[in-house]
């Protein structure tokens, strides 16, 4: 069983995720925004699934928000293995915050896919 | 007579400053004279194909000035509109014209999609022929609708879903349609790489096509409502909301809400964006719809002349900003020796519509090539890649990095100018070496 932090901005997403992790056995928190995931990050969690794609300061989406958590956790000095899950994960391409991440995986995932991931970065204890 | 001082009216926009400026609109201009060059064989690299949609402003933009087919296009809108809203409320909506018209100068305008934008209005057009069964107005709404379909499909997949709506209701279809569009959610986003935002909370208020580019619009959105709830009431009171608009507004809300603003389909190079924030503009004038028939007291009128008058203070100032970052950029544009490449890429963080990163292309025309360019690059337009050229980067994945400052310059992109901005706002040219990472520059201008 692994904590698992998961954050998107799309609710629906998101409680499918937590539905599936949570059937898995793993225990789930989430966040829906980039600020929610730093204000959460201190409760210690074994892994993190992020989105690249939040809303901006004009209210519209952007990968440079994703872009900026990754960094902002890795600054903080936080080891945590994240996951990036995205439908544009092309916005990591050529990005210094690929070589700070442990995976980066297209959506829609396939459940089976992302259990394996997850049992790869986190194993169980 | 009336219609014709209403049209003069709702064209000011158009012609009230030296150029209409509106995002994607310089790309629009830029790309149909790119076709021109690559018609004439002075564009090697490049190449035309036969589109059958997403086309028809591009047309439009080969055969007249920029300036006619955006007027047309926003005639187009707004007529198509206000005949559908007419049709649904029963009587010609004149209440609620001004909304319209300030709805048709909203965020799509201001994005620039025009194709979508004419699409839309002759959609509706076609719904106010199709609304009572007559078969010469059905053959004419079909005719329309092909038309509309050469401008942008979702419009007309919109109206038809309406339209078959409107003559299969009966009890529960609200509630099984409301249940499809989230079987369809579901599908979508188990099939397809999709997107939803939270933006689209907003959007299925519709409010959001008034918040054109920074907050200062909130106080558009603020009027915006306080019209709306003031006609709901009204219309509450006296009984007067009709079934199909409503179920209309409550289905197209719920999808609105539901559905992913963003879809990748398989075999395209770029995914189908800003579904959510273009279709809002369709909500809206189904809510005008809705309450056109509650615009009736003298207090709605001034209310909304209120609004309508800041809405378009707001706007004029804002252009009148973009119009004079315009001049400059031109003045140093026209220092360059002709057909050289030329990228700006200019970020503006908390603008809901970047004015600046496509300002470059209509500039270009005619003097040097806009090097970011992304239309050739996505495959959704006429003009297309097919290989290294000296006119736009090859692929898309390369124009948005031009487009971010993430690009690192090669050899074979040299030589390259780029319009950079310094902390105090003042532009100025540089010229990169291949292995630097391209320019961008972050502003606030308004």
């Amino acid at each position: 069983m692994a904590r698992i932090l998961i954050a998107d901005d799309d609710m629906a997403g998101l409680a499918m995720r937590r539905l599936m992790l949570e059937g898995a056995g793993h225990q789930v928190a989430m966040a829906m925004d980039p600020s929610g995931v730093l204000r959460q990050m201190e409760q210690g969690y074994d892994l993190l699934i992020i989105d690249l794609r939040f809303l901006n300061r004009a209210g519209i989406a952007d990968c440079r928000e994703g872009l900026n958590l990754i960094r902002k956790i890795r600054h903080a000095e936080c080891e945590v293995p994240i996951i990036v899950l995205s439908g544009w994960a092309a916005d990591l391409d050529g990005e210094p915050e690929l070589q700070m991440v442990q995976k980066v995986m297209l959506k829609p995932v396939p459940a089976r896919d992302l259990l394996a991931a997850i049992d790869q970065l986190v194993p169980r204890k | 007579m009336k219609a014709l001082l209403a049209s003069a009216l709702l064209l000011i926009p158009c012609f009230w400053q030296s150029r209409i400026q509106a995002g994607d609109l310089s790309s629009h201009v830029y790309n149909a004279w790119l076709a021109r060059l690559v018609a004439q064989g002075q564009a090697p690299g490049l190449s035309l194909v036969h589109l059958n949609t997403n086309i028809l402003f591009d047309w439009m933009l080969s055969a007249m000035p920029e300036r006619l087919a955006v007027a047309i296009a926003v005639l187009i809108f707004f007529w198509g509109s206000f005949a559908f809203v007419s049709k649904a409320s029963g009587a010609p909506a004149w209440g609620m014209a001004p909304v319209i018209g300030m709805l048709a100068y909203g965020w799509v305008f201001h994005m620039g999609f025009f194709n979508f934008y004419i699409s839309l209005g002759l959609s509706f057009a076609a719904l106010a022929l199709a609304w009572d069964w007559n078969p010469k107005l059905y053959a004419a709404a079909a005719a329309l609708l092909a038309v509309a379909w050469l401008a942008h499909a979702l419009p007309v997949a919109f109206v038809i879903a309406l339209l078959a709506y409107k003559f299969l209701m009966r009890r529960h279809l609200l509630v099984l349609s409301l249940m499809a569009i989230i079987v369809v959610r579901l599908a979508a986003s188990a099939r397809f790489r999709t997107q939803w935002f939270a933006s689209q909370i907003l959007s299925a208020t519709a409010l959001d096509q008034v918040w054109v580019f920074d907050s200062k619009y909130g106080v558009v959105i603020l009027g915006l409502l306080l019209i709306w709830v003031f006609a709901l009431v009204l219309a509450i009171k006296a009984n007067k909301l009709s079934a199909i608009p409503l179920h209309f507004c409550v289905l197209t809300s719920f999808g609105l809400l539901v559905l992913p603003s963003e879809v990748l389909l398989p075999n395209y190079k770029h995914s189908l964006a800003f579904i959510a924030d273009r279709m809002s503009l369709a909500l809206g004038i189904c809510i005008c719809a809705l309450l056109a028939g509650s615009m009736n007291r003298r207090m709605q009128h001034y209310l909304t002349g209120v609004v309508v008058l800041v809405f378009a203070a707001l706007l004029f100032r804002d252009q009148h900003t973009f119009n004079e970052i315009e001049d400059r950029m031109q003045k140093l544009v026209a220092t360059l020796p002709p057909n050289q490449r030329v990228i700006a890429a200019i970020e503006t963080p908390t603008m809901r519509v970047n004015m600046l990163t496509h300002m470059i292309d209509r500039l270009c025309v005619g003097r040097c090539f806009s090097y970011a360019n992304y239309e050739p690059s996505t495959a959704q337009f006429r003009v297309r890649v097919d290989g290294p050229n000296g006119i736009v980067a090859p692929t898309y994945g390369e124009s948005w990095a031009l487009q971010g400052g993430r690009y690192i310059v090669r050899s074979t992109d040299l030589p390259l100018y780029e319009i950079v901005l310094d902390k105090h706002g003042e532009m100025s040219i540089i010229q990169p070496t291949a292995g630097m990472q391209s320019a961008v520059s972050f502003w606030e201008p308004l």
